[in-house]
């Protein structure tokens, strides 16, 4: 068990982050699917952090869990007013972006 | 040994618990592959000796963060949806991109790292990554950008009251 | 101390003019001219006040500095706004003030009822302060300030009734003609910060006192250059052709900008830089032969001008050409003296030709008018006072400082300046005597109603021409260097060794004695000469002018020179103007400007198509920079 492992579940789990948020039409699941991305990021961070002795990779997981913390706070109350907006929750539906 | 055993199983746990997360229909049960999945990230963080960033994890993300999901899909009261996966061509090309950007990166990995490993267990800890010193560190070099999510934090407080605002 | 409180001289008339124009919306006519006429003489009671300190004070604590701020740092180039008050600019001062005050005074009346009452007093209350920032300012920069904002008052005043569109033209004029002159004024600024890398005149005449090494060329370059502003300023010939149009303006105006202050500001400025022009050699020739020109030219075109305001304008183009002779002549205490008296007796014709103005009901013609010294007796003493000091009669003040001016031409250069100047004194003393005897003896051609002067007219008249009558105080003993206001002027802090001493030879008092006598007979003849043919033999002389119909035209239109520059200025600019326009600029620029507009809508067009709307699919765009970055990386690693 070595470093390579932990970096290896890191990318398996951003891999896993990136199709989720591909494949998936709910926006919560979407936003899941962050999570994973973020939280995969973070896992390498930390193992860096254990490789490299320091503790400049710890200090960033923590800033880094702020702002998903914010992240989150901001796109549900999107996902609110998206469902108060359109009534469904469903991203293929909703294109006003359209040009 | 044990460590070793421990990190597979938690490893497995989480790999299949991200996997139910983007692949199960019901959103309730997303969140809560997604907490299954974050606990055994906590473990792993422990694995590596990073004890605060494991508690963070916790009180954070499965504390504050997944309550707050979970608070929102009963406040919306969704129903469920089943899964309509969006059959095109483009979900196929990206998904094999991800899966080839997996075994890329992972046979890299090997290539580079294999065999360097470092010692895991609390009891191998250097000083220079225990709390103490993390503490120092996050209060002196990294003040700054410290206050500054502290703003950050605050301004996505009221914009998250402002936009769910009716 | 007042000499602590300098900075309050033109803070006082800015408070004025912010009170007025922020404020004044509301404020009836009487509150807004209470306001300007007091900040102005709140000023100029301090300024009193400084002068009498200044002349209790030893000579060598006359000169007073006080810097505010730093303004502008830029490595060694330090500008600070800073203030520099010696004898030199305290007597300037002392002139717009006094003046300025007085006139402020008359507009009240002159004004009364005119549409923009309150834009007037604001303007002219801004300009005092900006007249006190061009000659308190302790170095280039902030006079340079100064001197572009009198600029801006001097265009917004002469425009004040922009409706008139010869009143907005002449301003447009004024600025135009002024461009050229500040033009050569920055350069000089720019070769004085390059060389000297100060600005502040206190250090520079320290470094020109002492050995510095600067080639006379580069000193001279910068002189010229400066005097190319002052000579723009002062509408010196060639750039003299603004100030005849400027005549549009309201005549309390003319009075101040026109005559007695803005007008001068050439003039101080080349005397508050009188180490930069004795350093080479050409440049005081230069300077004085500008000025002679000026002043015997001018002087021929006021004898053909038929507007009564135009007859001054010309005067005062003359008679600062006179004030730039004797710069040229190094005897600058000289200039400065005829700069106070001309001031005092030019702002008496002004606002006594703005009295008669008032009388006849804005008729300026002097061929209209005549026997008006029978309805308005006090405009007409007062207006004869200040011809005869125009045309330096004794013992009016410009008797003594003219006579030292064209005395300085001939101790310096000779007898061809004194006839010059000699010749230019006669030629004003004609037109004195036309002017007066046309417009207020002989027959009446004016029909209608007289209006009887009011207060406000005649209290400033007579103040002022008291002053014209003694002010020549200041100008005894005569023929020497000593009189009074060198005595004074002579601890100004640049004045040094030249100054008042004329660097010639020195000229036996008894020949200085008899030119002065031959000037003054040819003088009093020629002005008694011209009231009589004006007033008694109108009829001839009108015929006369009516037989040379050529020459009068030549004097009228000031030698056809505006015609000149019309013709090798304005019309090739005119044309390139208007191939610029429609060639240039129709064809060239917009065919760029819009051939660009269209190609980026083309673009957009285009790309607009990607814009599906759908999330996922700017998440896929993501994800594929995403790879394609990675791919990058890889690529440079392996």
């Amino acid at each position: 068990m070595g470093f390579y492992h932990f970096l290896s579940l890191g990318i398996i789990l951003f891999a896993i982050g990136v199709v989720g948020f591909v494949i998936r039409n709910n926006t919560i699941v979407l936003l899941l699917s962050v999570e994973l991305m973020l939280n995969s990021v973070n896992l390498i961070f930390v193992a860096f952090s254990r490789y490299l002795y320091g503790t400049e990779g710890q200090i960033y997981v923590f800033i880094i869990m702020t702002i998903a913390a914010a992240e989150v706070a901001v796109g549900l109350a999107i996902v609110v007013s998206i469902y108060r907006l359109f009534g469904t929750l469903d991203i293929s539906k909703i294109k006003l972006l359209k040009g | 040994m044990i460590e070793q055993a421990v990190f597979w199983m938690l490893g497995a746990v989480m790999i299949v618990g991200a996997l139910g997360v983007i692949l199960l229909p019901n959103t309730i049960n997303s969140v809560m592959l997604l907490l299954l999945s974050m606990l055994a990230l906590a473990g792993i963080y422990v694995l590596m000796g990073a004890h605060v960033v494991a508690l963070f994890q916790i009180i954070i993300y499965i504390g504050a963060v997944l309550v707050l999901f979970i608070y929102v899909i009963m406040l919306l009261n969704l129903k469920e949806q089943g899964l309509k996966l969006p059959m095109q061509t483009f979900t196929y090309i990206i998904s094999g991109f991800s899966l080839g950007l997996l075994v890329v990166v992972v046979w890299l990995f090997w290539q580079s790292l294999w065999g360097t490993t470092f010692t895991g267990g609390a009891g191998n800890l250097k000083a220079s990554a225990t709390v103490h010193q993390l503490a120092v560190d996050l209060f002196s070099q990294h003040i700054l950008i410290f206050e500054l999510t502290s703003v950050l934090l605050l301004v996505a407080a009221i914009g998250a009251i402002i936009i769910s605002k009716k | 101390m007042l000499f602590k409180a300098i900075y309050l001289l033109p803070l006082l008339p800015a408070i004025g003019v912010l009170i007025n124009g922020l404020l004044g919306k509301r404020f009836g006519e009487k509150t807004v001219a209470f306001v300007a006429c007091t900040s102005v003489g709140l000023s100029l009671i301090l300024a009193i006040g400084i002068l009498h300190q200044m002349l209790i004070a030893s000579p060598a604590e006359r000169v007073i500095t006080s810097s505010l701020y730093r303004w502008i740092s830029d490595g060694s180039l330090q500008i600070n706004v800073g203030f520099l008050i010696d004898p030199l600019a305290i007597a300037m001062i002392m002139v717009i003030l006094f003046v300025g005050f007085i006139i402020h005074f008359y507009s009240i009346g002159y004004m009364e009822g005119e549409p923009g009452y309150r834009r007037f007093f604001v303007h002219l209350n801004l300009f005092i302060f900006f007249m006190l920032i061009l000659v308190m300012g302790d170095n280039l920069i902030l006079t340079f300030v100064g001197w572009e904002g009198v600029g801006l008052c001097s265009y917004l005043l002469i425009g004040h009734w922009y409706e008139k569109k010869s009143a907005s033209d002449a301003g447009r004029k004024a600025f135009v003609v002024n461009r050229v002159g500040d033009f050569g004024f920055m350069l000089g600024i720019f070769l004085v910060i390059v060389t000297f890398n100060t600005v502040n005149f206190v250090e520079l005449k320290t470094i020109l006192a002492g050995n510095h090494g600067i080639p006379t060329v580069t000193l001279a370059i910068i002189s010229l250059l400066l005097f190319t502003g002052a000579v723009g300023k002062s509408a010196q010939f060639p750039l003299h052709v603004w100030l005849p149009d400027a005549m549009e303006g309201p005549t309390p105006v003319s009075a101040l900008i026109h005559a007695a202050t803005m007008v001068n500001a050439g003039v101080y400025f080349m005397c508050r830089i009188f180490p930069f022009l004795q350093q080479s050699q050409f440049v005081l020739p230069i300077i004085a032969l500008v000025g002679m020109i000026t002043a015997v030219y001018a002087a021929c075109c006021a004898v053909g001008q038929k507007d009564i305001k135009k007859v001054l304008a010309y005067s005062t183009i003359s008679q600062i050409g006179y004030m730039f002779m004797a710069v040229g002549c190094g005897i600058y205490v000289a200039g400065m003296f005829h700069l106070v008296a001309h001031g005092i007796f030019k702002g008496l014709l002004f606002l006594g030709s703005g009295a008669v103005i008032h009388a006849v009901k804005g008729e300026q013609d002097i061929v209209n008018m005549g026997g008006l010294i029978k309805t308005i007796p006090v405009t007409a003493i007062t207006f004869l006072i200040g011809l005869l000091a125009l045309a330096g009669i004794f013992p009016m003040v410009g008797f003594f400082s003219k006579d030292a001016i064209i005395m300085g031409g001939y101790e310096t250069y000779g007898i061809v300046y004194w006839l010059f100047g000699f010749g230019g004194a006669i030629l004003t003393a004609l037109y004195c005597g036309k002017l007066f005897g046309m417009a207020f003896l002989g027959e009446s051609n004016f029909t209608g109603h007289v209006h009887k002067p009011n207060f406000f007219f005649k209290a400033p008249l007579v103040i002022l021409a008291v002053c014209a009558v003694f002010l020549g105080i200041l100008g005894i003993p005569m023929f020497t260097k000593n009189t009074y206001f060198a005595q004074f002027m002579g601890s100004s802090f640049n004045l040094g060794a030249g100054g008042h001493a004329a660097a010639g030879h020195g000229i036996p008092l008894s020949l200085e004695i008899a030119f002065t006598l031959i000037l003054s007979v040819f003088a009093i003849a020629a002005i008694v000469l011209a009231l009589f043919m004006y007033s008694k033999h109108r009829k001839t002389m009108v015929d006369f002018e009516s037989r040379h119909k050529g020459l009068m035209m030549f004097l009228l239109k000031g030698f056809w020179i505006d015609k000149l520059y019309d013709t090798i200025w304005v019309r090739p600019l005119k044309w390139i103007s208007f191939y610029s326009d429609s060639v240039c600029d129709h064809r060239i620029v917009d065919g760029a400007v819009n051939g660009t507009g269209k190609i980026a809508m083309e673009v957009g067009k285009t790309l607009s198509r990607m814009q599906t709307g759908y999330v996922r699919y700017y998440a896929v765009s993501i994800v594929f920079g995403v790879f394609v970055l990675v791919g990058i990386t890889m690529m440079f690693l392996f």
